[in-house]
C-alpha cells in the first residue's frame, strides 16, 4: 500500500509530544495530571488526521472525529471527581496554533468535498474542547 | 511473602514467558508484507457481498455466529452487574445533591452531547461502509448521554433516561439479533446466513444483513451501557449502605477519590 | 515512515503500561490508563486497524474512567475503609 510520508513524518511530531505528556500524567501534581489528560487527546487527534492523509484513507478521519468528542467528555469527567479544571495556557495555545497548522493543509490536499467539511468540523470540535477546558474560571471552572 | 520472594517468582515467569513468546514469534510471517490467505479470502467474500468495510463483513456476515456470541457477553456482563448491585435491604437511597455547573462548562457539554450523539448514530449507520459499528457507536452514544450528568447533574440525567426503556432496549437488540438469524433460516438458508438483496458497494444501503445486524448491536449496547453507567452510579451518589457517612454535598467540597492529593497538600 | 510511527507508538503503550502499573493511587492510575487506552488507539490505527480503535477509544476514553471513579467514591465512603479517614480533611477545604 502506498504512503505519504511527509505526512507521516508530520503525524510523528504529535506522536513525540505524547513522550513528555505522559510523563506529566504519571507524575505530575494533580493539575499537571489532567492538563496531561486534556493535551494527549488533542496531540492524538492531531496525529490521526495526519496519519489518516499519510495512509491515504480518509474514513480514517472517523477515529480523529471520536476523538474530538471523547477527549474532552473525558477531561470534564476528570474534572467533576477532581474537582479541579485547571486554567492552561499550554493547551489553549497547542490548540490555537496547532489544530489550523494540521487541518488547513489537510484540508488543502484533500481539496473541496464532504472530507474537507468533515476534517473542519473536527478542527473546530478540537479547538471548542481545548479552549473550554483549559480557559480559567471561578473556583478552577468546574463550578460557578 | 516477601517483596524478593514475589520478584523473583516475577522474574522465573517472566523468563518462561520471553522464551515461549520468543519461540513462537520466529514462526510468524513477516511483518505486513505477505498477504495472508486468510486476508485475501475474507476480502473477495465481503467485495461479493457488497460490503465495502471489510472488517464489518468478518464480524456480521462471515462470522455472524461469532459476534452473536460476543454480543450474549456483554448482555450477561451487564445483567451481572444489575443482580450485583442492586439495593439491598439495609440500604437506603437519598436524593442526589444538585450541582453547580459553570455555565461556560455546561454549554459546551450540551453542545457536545448533541455532537457526540450524532457521531455515535453515524457510526453505528455506516458499519458496513467505514470503520466503525454497532459497539463502537453505541458506546459512543451511551457516553453522550451521561454528558447531561456532566452539563448538570444526576438529577437531570436521571429525568430523561427511563431506565426500564434501556432495560428493554437492551433485550430487543439481542432479540433482534437472533430473530434476524432465524428469518434467515425461515428464507431457506442457514443461521444468520446474509439473504438480503446486496445493494450497491458503499451505498449506505449495501451489505445485505450486515446494517440490520449493525443496528441490533447498537441498540444492545447503547442500552446496556447505559443500564451498566446507572447502576454504578446509583451506588455511588444515590445508594447509601447502613452507618455510611452521608458525606458532603456531590459535587462540591469532597472531591471523588483524591485522597492521594490530600495527603500530598497536608 | 510507518515503522518509526509504530516503534513510537508501541513505546509509549509500553511506557503508559509501566507507569499504571508503578503508580498506587487508583484515581492516578485511571489517568494513565486513559493515556494507554489512546496510545493503543494511535498503535491500533497505525497499524491499519482503524475497527479496534475506535472500539479502544469508545471504551476507554469516557466510559472506562467514569467507572472507576465512581467505584473509587463507592469504596472510599464506605465507613471503616482507610481512605474515608482523610475525608473530614478534605471537606474542609
Amino acid at each position: 500500500m502506498s504512503t505519504s510520508d511527509g505526512w507521516l513524518a508530520a503525524a510523528l511530531v504529535p506522536l513525540l509530544a505524547l513522550v513528555p505528556v505522559l510523563w506529566r500524567i504519571a507524575y505530575g501534581s494533580p493539575k499537571d495530571r489532567l492538563i496531561g489528560q486534556n493535551l494527549t487527546s488533542l496531540l492524538a487527534g492531531l496525529a490521526l488526521l495526519l496519519a489518516a492523509r499519510g495512509f491515504h484513507r480518509t474514513s480514517y478521519n472517523d477515529v480523529a472525529l471520536v476523538v474530538s468528542v471523547l477527549g474532552p467528555t473525558g477531561t470534564l469527567i476528570y474534572a467533576r471527581f477532581l474537582d479541579v479544571l485547571p486554567d492552561s495556557r499550554l493547551v489553549r495555545w497547542t490548540a490555537l496554533v496547532g489544530v489550523p497548522a494540521t487541518v488547513l493543509p489537510l484540508c488543502v490536499a484533500t481539496g473541496p468535498g464532504r472530507a474537507m467539511v468533515k476534517l473542519l468540523l473536527i478542527g473546530a470540535m478540537l479547538i471548542a474542547g481545548s479552549v473550554v477546558t483549559s480557559a480559567s474560571g471561578g473556583k478552577g471552572g468546574v463550578t460557578a | 511473602m516477601s517483596a524478593r520472594a514475589r520478584l523473583w517468582i516475577f522474574l522465573v515467569g517472566a523468563a518462561g514467558f520471553a522464551v515461549l513468546f520468543a519461540a513462537a514469534c520466529i514462526d510468524l510471517p513477516a511483518f505486513g508484507t505477505v498477504p495472508h490467505p486468510y486476508g485475501v479470502r475474507a476480502v473477495r467474500a465481503a467485495l461479493s457481498h457488497h460490503t465495502s468495510n471489510v472488517i464489518a463483513s468478518v464480524n456480521f456476515d462471515l462470522r455472524a455466529f461469532d459476534t452473536l456470541g460476543e454480543e450474549t457477553i456483554l448482555f450477561s456482563a451487564v445483567l451481572g452487574t444489575v443482580v450485583l448491585l442492586r439495593q439491598a435491604r439495609d440500604e437506603h437511597r437519598k436524593d442526589p445533591e444538585p450541582a453547580v455547573v459553570h455555565p461556560r462548562v455546561r454549554r459546551f457539554a450540551l453542545l457536545t452531547l448533541a455532537c457526540a450523539l450524532l457521531v455515535g448514530l453515524y457510526v453505528i449507520a455506516h458499519g458496513q461502509i467505514s470503520p466503525g459499528g454497532g459497539f463502537q457507536g453505541g458506546v459512543v452514544a451511551a457516553t453522550a448521554l451521561h454528558l447531561l450528568y456532566i452539563a448538570a447533574d444526576y438529577r437531570a440525567l436521571e429525568r430523561v433516561r427511563p431506565l426500564t426503556l434501556y432495560e428493554i432496549g437492551e433485550a430487543a437488540g439481542e432479540a433482534a439479533y437472533v430473530i434476524t438469524g432465524l428469518a434467515a433460516v425461515l428464507a431457506g438458508s442457514a443461521f444468520l446466513a446474509n439473504v438480503l438483496p446486496f445493494g450497491t458497494l458503499a451505498a449506505l444501503s449495501s451489505g445485505g444483513t450486515v446494517p440490520v445486524l449493525n443496528a441490533a448491536v447498537g441498540l444492545e449496547v447503547t442500552s446496556g451501557i447505559v443500564v451498566l453507567l446507572a447502576r454504578f452510579l446509583d451506588q455511588a451518589v444515590e445508594i447509601e449502605e447502613p452507618g455510611e457517612d452521608d458525606g458532603g454535598p456531590w459535587d462540591s467540597g469532597d472531591s471523588g477519590g483524591n485522597g492521594d492529593e490530600q495527603r500530598e497538600r497536608a | 515512515m510507518t515503522d518509526a510511527l509504530i516503534v513510537v507508538a508501541l513505546l509509549l503503550v509500553a511506557g503508559a503500561a509501566t507507569a499504571a502499573v508503578l503508580n498506587r493511587d487508583p484515581v492516578r492510575q485511571a489517568l494513565v490508563l486513559s493515556f494507554l487506552g489512546l496510545s493503543l488507539a494511535l498503535l491500533f490505527t497505525f497499524l491499519q486497524a482503524p475497527d479496534v480503535a475506535l472500539s479502544q477509544l469508545a471504551v476507554g476514553s469516557a466510559v472506562t474512567p467514569l467507572m472507576i471513579l465512581l467505584t473509587v467514591r463507592k469504596v472510599r465512603r464506605r465507613p471503616g475503609s482507610d481512605d474515608g479517614a482523610d475525608k473530614p480533611a478534605g471537606r474542609g477545604r
